[in-house]
């Protein structure tokens, strides 16, 4: 363990700060922006609470197009509305705002299927028994969602473990960005396996807390 | 139950409901059905015969495209959406699969309808106390609906409809998803709960059997149109359309076996054999009606099958019989048996 040297620990620990930092604040960000959006997108779909075909298209088509573009040119796309939001192009935080952007649009479909698993049949009754509209999706919806809802954190969350590795792009840093530079480019194998072992433990962790959480929430 | 002659105002009045959905044909064809205040109301038809949009269409998750819906002295589709609302609090809905939320234990299931409704946690308790005890279900407080068999589900699905004290209970194949034995505990629950709570039931069911064990009227829907309506004695005894004949037949069974007709022996020289269909209602219904006719018109009556089954509480027994004798007898003894008021018509 000749090249764990302290420099190398202080660059593996702040990589992963970095890292820790991106993933967070952009599944926040993606989480209260995709909510809204994926509830508009299922209650405007064909049969719903409010049938509205002009603004389903137009979410659906918005929210398509923003994942088909590969994150790597989204993230040079960006940089003039990055550099208004973060002040700055270049950065840890300058990375966070494509991720933001690219995980809202993978967790409001994501999230628009969770919703759409909901039996219609629930719906269907609280409107017989007299529910409001807002009532149906908070009492209703969301409730029995929630597990869904959860799972798509997670598997959001995991992808955007992967994405940030691409952070390095715009100077983000990161635990990818770190086996990139050290690992790849310096030729330092140890390096890389670190972080790839690394990053195998955050998404087995992410990936179990999840699942503990949606069996917790389930109830069928 | 007969209609007494001054009969009050129906508790729920639909009115020559259309509706079609594009360009198909019309889901539902200018019907009419009105349910008095207490009687259990059946609608029975096959599978996309329109029931279950006519069903919807009393508490307007389904929009007639034409027609009147009054509910309690009510015109449905003058209420604004807040009414609209407000009325429905006074229409409880069962449902096939009883689409309880899986997320809440059932307590919380039955108090969904009073929370929504803005009611106090202590007088939500308290309800859903009293719902529990009326639907037998008071140790399964806690239970989510999981961990329910098909009929207690049911049974919540039956309590939480009746939390808000609706006059008027909607049931949409409310048995269709259980086994006959669970069927037979629900149809017992819900008359009972009629005669305590004088409640009014509108039910939707392609069985006839639930027609036969549980409803007053019954009026048969085929492809969006009423073919029959009346009390269920009488659809059931003397049906007048086809479709309501198949449907009586699914329940009262074929009266002559298939191939005994076959195997009957030929009759004598001048002589005919006839297969007679004999229904027994009413006051005759116990008079040893065979063997008057027996001796009277001189024929030999070999019974095939025969059975005294009660609908609605009324006797009446169906019977097939092998009659032989001269034409003439045998016309004789059916038009006088017809004359003491029974059905009597030749089986072919």
């Amino acid at each position: 363990m000749t090249w764990l040297t302290p420099t190398m620990q202080d660059l593996l620990l702040d990589a992963a700060v970095e890292t820790a930092q991106m993933v967070g604040l952009s599944a926040l960000v993606a989480v209260v922006l995709g909510l809204p959006l994926a509830l508009v997108l299922h209650v405007t779909g064909a049969g719903q609470l409010s049938p509205n075909r002009l603004v389903n298209l137009a979410l659906g088509g918005l929210i398509n197009a923003v994942r088909s573009v590969p994150f790597i040119i989204l993230m040079v796309a960006i940089v003039p509305f990055t550099r208004v939001v973060a002040g700055t192009s270049i950065g840890t935080l300058a990375a966070t705002v494509p991720l933001a952007i690219a995980a809202t649009a993978f967790i409001a479909r994501l999230f628009e299927t969770a919703l759409r698993e909901v039996d219609p049949g629930l719906v269907e009754a609280a409107q017989a028994m007299g529910a409001t509209r807002l009532q149906i999706v908070t009492r209703v919806l969301l409730r029995e969602a929630a597990p869904g809802l959860v799972a798509a954190i997670t598997v959001t969350l995991v992808s955007l473990v992967g994405y940030s590795a691409m952070a390095g792009a715009v100077g983000g840093g990161g635990l990818g960005d770190l086996g990139i530079r050290f690992g790849y480019q310096r030729f330092m194998p140890a390096v890389m396996a670190t972080v790839v072992v690394l990053l195998i433990v955050v998404v087995q962790l992410l990936q179990s807390l999840g699942d503990l959480l949606v069996r917790r929430l389930t109830r069928r | 139950m007969e209609v007494p002659i001054a009969a009050p105002p129906p508790l729920v009045r639909l009115d020559g409901i259309r509706k079609s959905y594009g360009r198909h044909a019309p889901v539902l064809d200018d019907v009419s059905i009105a349910v008095q205040p207490g009687e259990i109301f059946g609608i029975v038809g096959r599978s996309g015969a329109g029931k279950s949009t006519l069903l919807r269409c009393v508490n307007l998750l389904e929009r007639p495209d034409a027609g009147r819906v009054d509910v309690a002295g009510q015109d449905m589709l003058a209420l604004d959406p807040a009414a609209l609302r407000t009325a429905r609090r006074g229409i409880g809905m069962v449902f096939q699969h009883f689409n309880l939320l899986s997320s809440l234990t059932v307590a919380a299931n039955i108090a969904f309808p009073l929370a929504i409704a803005g009611t106090g946690r202590t007088q939500q308790r308290e309800r859903v106390r009293e719902l529990l005890g009326l639907v037998g279900l008071t140790d399964k407080a806690e239970a989510y609906p999981r961990q329910l068999s098909g009929g207690q589900k049911q049974r919540v699905g039956i309590a939480r409809a009746l939390a808000s004290r609706p006059s008027v209970l909607l049931c949409d194949e409310a048995t269709s998803a259980l086994d006959p034995e669970t069927t037979g505990e629900i149809l017992d629950l819900i008359r009972g709960l009629r005669d305590r709570l004088s409640l009014t039931v509108l039910l939707i069911t392609h069985e006839m059997a639930v027609v036969k064990t549980l409803c007053d009227r019954v009026a048969i829907l085929d492809r969006g149109r009423l073919v029959e309506t009346g009390a269920v004695f009488d659809v059931f005894t003397r049906p007048r359309s086809a479709i309501a004949r198949r449907f009586v037949a699914e329940v009262i069974g074929d009266d002559v076996p298939p191939g005994a007709a076959g195997r009957l022996p030929p009759p004598a020289d001048h002589e005919e054999c006839r297969v007679l269909r004999i229904l027994f209602a009413g006051p005759n219904s116990t008079r040893a009606v065979i063997s008057e006719v027996s001796r009277r018109f001189r024929l030999d009556l070999n019974i095939m099958s025969g059975r005294i089954d009660e609908i609605g509480g009324e006797p009446f027994g169906l019977m097939a019989v092998a009659a032989y004798g001269e034409p003439a007898q045998i016309d004789a003894g059916m038009a006088w048996m017809q004359g003491l008021g029974l059905d009597v018509t030749v089986h072919s």
